[in-house]
């Protein structure tokens, strides 16, 4: 089909050709921390369910890199066992062959020069035997502090320069800083190294099939679009819920605590997400746009202390566990101030959404794990029926359940059969629970492929990032002056203070 | 669980089907699609189990009918038990059947047994006996067996309409012999996306002609969905070395195989060059395609049929051979070498790797072959694909309508 020499089409792609996916080209992936709880549990089986499907090319590398001495093979048989433990497709033989001949291990520590000319020596015998075509993919999955030096020991060795049409990209986790401050000095310092469109900055949650839904659910129906705004919705309720507590994190959990942890990245994405205009199309750029519009336009409320809520998880019974609080968990200072819980409130000051609070809220050893976003719409502004027919029937609200059990909600009142005249609160579900689930993909997988493919409208931008900051930033700097967090006991819904600052607003928390 | 009802009707089912949604506090919530599978007995359990695995992905009702004969009757036979004939095993009871008149053509040979006596008695009344399965042996679906007899038999479409998902589109597929032309069939009738398996009918050569004579964009058989790894292997091999034409191409596949003949047909419809077909009896399905192109050969390979030894290497670094290459008409087994040296556990050549799922690729300029898993795809795949997409394939319906007739030649022996 190409007739014109200048504008070669591949003959085998067909833009009516739905059914071929998008594999990536020859590429390899670098993984610094490979040792590390998220490369063992999501990274590595990530890039198998990948290979398993048939989305990674033949040629393909995969080097981890750490301080351990070990060899090719002994890391490919670490990999692979821990790829059999935790991968989502089944696990193949073939697959595993068509990854293991491309696996390499480089020894060294983010210090050591010498190292990193061993690693860049790697790749470029990948290129060699592999046939990688000099694209390479970075991911740092290493505390923060490390990024700088990851970052200038890429530059050093070259790993970061590219010649032709290959490329060289970086994807780094969060927590991007832990203010504005420390988030734009990592971006000078990632954008020193890297461009910016081959910075990847993974926001887990925006690889999720369900928040991707959020934006299919709102853009392509009619139902829901038009009730949309202040004129229905009454307010948004954003919750993310652990039950776990800090685990072994305590090093780079404490002095972060849970806003910077959670809202600033997970949780105000969800927000522009359910708040942002549409979007001219969906392509990265314009996606973006809508996104930053909404997190410029957000406005916190003038007295934080009635607004704002903070805890520390006591010590109790966690279901069937007893449970350590906070201050008493291995390497946390008994006197730290880092909060467990943080919840927040935000005003969006645009037309669609002015006079509608947005109320943010996460912690750890909450009642159960839960991610949801909870659009609560105003009261029916008239009831024909007695008052005492219409007591059990609360505000409409649709829920969008992020994890688990993912789906939507749709909670409205309903007579209650008899032969009085009741009204009462019923849930519409429709789950992709039971049934989808089972083989929608996991975020990791998406967000990875997207990466090798340079497809980034699923990562947050600079931009975006630094714009969360400074809707943190201030809330941060006040609850530095406020001393201890208050207790709450672990597997309960967070501290009295979280209760009344819905009292404040005369609402109150959704049990999710 | 599974719920036999002997001599029922549509609305009893519907009914007890909504009672068990209430008794087990489910709705019919989240089914996406009716699925009608129209088969033969024999091939009830081994569809039903794809369509169950499927079903966690794409949540559906199933509705299988088996068509009994239009008239039989039966007569005691020498071992006939009481308990043959039983829902569960109706598969059993060839031994007491003996079918007069005519047959559907994919009619199923049943026996009645009422109690401990079968019925001898010629019937031509009609008769409908159904199941329907929940929980643990219906996968994420519901399952409705329909065995419907006598007149019932040709009327197959008002059987299903009432035990259909309300509003929700609906696939039908044919696991065995499909009818001449699927859109003028009753069942079909009802569907969105029509499914056959032309290779898995006696005659596939034939059974394709005949369905390619009355394809409809809705139409696709699952010797096409068979493809999609292969074809995208091949598509995203060719975007790795932009500006490179193809000029002929090559594809070595079992004989016979209808995928490899689609394949060609494939690669002819949308690159515009000829294609050659190397058969090779001892090939399972595709075993090799070469695309001859201006910057040398691409070649992904399955290594996992013992081809026969000595045939003209295919360097990685031979350009320029594409037209001898074709004009040889044997099949290759040059990436072999460079398999083993690759991977341990993989020893194309003298023993085929055991997966039977390695390919391994090779591309101009490229140091040495790269190994891809390419697994021969299973039932169930190929029908969850066919599940989640809905919409006209109009590539298919490009190929199928192209002439497909290539330069044939077969494999040497040895």
């Amino acid at each position: 089909m190409a007739q014109n020499p200048d504008a070669w089409a591949n003959p085998l792609r067909d833009a009516e050709d739905l059914r071929l996916p998008r594999i990536a080209g020859p590429c390899s992936v670098v993984i610094f921390g490979v040792t590390g709880d998220l490369a063992r549990k999501k990274l590595l089986p990530a890039i198998y369910d990948l290979a398993n499907r048939g989305l990674l090319p033949p040629q393909f590398g995969l080097t981890g890199f750490g301080r351990r001495e070990w060899s090719n093979e002994y890391f490919a048989d670490w990999v692979r066992q821990h790829v059999k433990e935790n991968c989502r497709t089944p696990f193949r033989e073939s697959t595993w062959q068509q990854l293991a001949g491309g696996i390499r291990f480089v020894n060294g520590t983010f210090d050591d020069p010498d190292a990193f000319l061993r690693l860049s020596q790697t790749v470029q015998e990948l290129d060699a035997t592999r046939n990688t075509h000099g694209n390479h993919a970075f991911y740092l999955s290493v505390p923060p502090w490390a990024f700088p030096i990851v970052a200038e020991q890429l530059a050093k060795s070259g790993l970061s320069h590219s010649q032709g049409d290959a490329w060289r990209r970086v994807i780094i986790e969060k927590p991007f800083g832990h203010d504005l401050a420390s988030a734009k000095e990592l971006d000078r310092v990632i954008s020193s190294v890297f461009s910016p469109d081959s910075v990847f900055r993974i926001d887990h949650y925006l690889g999720k099939e369900t928040v991707q839904n959020l934006l299919a659910m709102r853009f392509s129906n009619m139902l829901f679009e038009p009730i949309w705004n202040n004129h229905y919705v009454d307010h948004v309720q954003i919750t993310m819920a652990e039950d776990i507590g800090i685990g072994s994190r305590a090093g780079y959990y404490d002095g972060i605590g849970a806003a910077r942890d959670v809202i600033q990245n997970h949780l105000l994405q969800l927000m522009a997400v359910t708040a942002m205009d549409e979007p001219v199309d969906f392509s990265a750029r314009n996606i973006h746009y809508e996104k930053a519009k909404v997190l410029s336009a957000v406005r916190l409320p003038k007295d934080l202390a009635a607004h704002t809520a903070r805890g520390q998880y006591a010590e109790g019974w966690q279901g069937q566990e007893h449970v350590p609080g906070y201050l008493q968990e291995r390497g946390i200072s008994p006197d730290s101030t880092t909060e467990t819980y943080a919840a927040i409130k935000l005003w969006i000051d645009n037309w669609r959404w002015a006079g509608v609070p947005f109320y943010l809220r996460t912690g750890k050893r909450l009642g159960k794990r839960v991610t949801e976003i909870a659009v609560v719409f105003k009261s029916a502004p008239h009831q024909p029926f007695p008052a005492n027919a219409v007591q059990e029937h609360g505000p409409n609200e649709i829920v969008f359940r992020i994890q688990p059990n993912e789906g939507i909600t749709l909670r409205f009142g309903s007579k209650v059969p008899g032969s009085t005249m009741e009204v009462r609160d019923v849930n519409m579900d429709f789950s992709y629970g039971s049934s989808f689930t089972e083989s929608s993909p996991e975020a990791y997988e998406r967000l990875i492929l997207d990466v090798l493919l340079g497809e980034p409208p699923l990562f947050p931008t600079t931009q975006e990032v630094n714009l969360s900051w400074k809707i943190l930033d201030p809330i941060e700097k006040f609850w530095s002056t406020q001393g201890q967090p208050e207790q709450y006991e672990s597997g309960t819904w967070g501290p009295d203070c979280t209760d009344k600052m819905m009292a404040n607003d005369h609402r109150a928390w959704r049990l999710p | 669980m599974i719920l036999t009802l002997n001599d029922t009707s549509t609305k009893q089912i519907a009914d007890q089907l909504e009672s068990m949604h209430i008794r087990r506090g489910e709705d019919a919530q989240g089914r996406v699609l009716t699925l009608l599978i129209s088969c033969r007995q024999e091939d009830l359990e081994p569809a039903l189990k794809a369509a169950n695995a499927a079903s966690w992905e794409h949540p559906c009702r199933v509705i299988a009918i088996v068509p009994g004969s239009p008239r039989l009757v039966t007569q005691p036979a020498d071992d006939g038990g009481p308990d043959n004939g039983t829902a569960d095993g109706p598969a059993d009871s060839d031994a007491q059947v003996k079918v007069v008149g005519p047959v559907a053509s994919n009619g199923l040979e049943t026996v009645e047994v009422a109690g401990d006596k079968p019925i001898t008695a010629f019937r031509q009344d009609s008769r409908l006996d159904a199941e329907i399965r929940f929980g643990a042996d219906a996968g994420a679906s519901e399952i409705i067996v329909l065995r419907p007899s006598g007149e019932l038999v040709s009327h197959l479409d008002t059987l299903v309409i009432p035990l259909m998902v309300a509003d929700t589109p609906v696939v039908v597929w044919w696991p065995g012999v499909p009818p001449t032309n699927p859109s003028k069939d009753p069942l079909g009738r009802l569907a969105t996306v029509r499914i056959t398996d032309a290779a898995n009918t006696p005659d596939p050569a034939g059974t394709f002609a005949r369905l390619s004579q009355h394809d409809t964009p809705q139409d696709v058989d699952l010797s096409w969905t068979h493809l999609t790894l292969w074809r995208a292997q091949l598509a995203s091999m060719l975007d790795q070395s932009p500006h490179s034409r193809i000029r002929s191409a090559q594809i070595t596949g079992q004989n016979g195989n209808l995928s490899v003949l689609l394949l060609a047909g494939w690669i002819n419809v949308q690159a515009h060059v000829p294609v050659r077909i190397v058969w090779n009896s001892r090939a399972e399905g595709i075993q090799q395609v070469s695309l001859q192109c201006d910057d040398g050969d691409y070649v992904i390979d399955r290594c996992s049929c013992a081809s026969p030894q000595g045939a003209a290497q295919q360097d990685a670094d031979t350009s320029g051979t594409a037209e001898s290459g074709a004009s040889e008409g044997t099949s290759k087994s040059g990436t072999s070498e460079p398999g083993r040296s690759e991977s341990g556990a993989a020893h194309p050549g003298d023993s085929a790797d055991p997966t039977g799922e390695q390919a391994w690729v090779t591309t101009p300029g490229s140091p040495k072959p790269q190994m891809v898993s390419l697994p021969h795809r299973t039932r169930t795949e190929c029908l969850g694909e066919e599940l989640g997409r809905l919409y006209p394939d109009k590539v298919w319906a490009r190929v199928v309508q192209s002439d497909l007739s290539f330069e044939q030649s077969y494999a040497e022996e040895d």
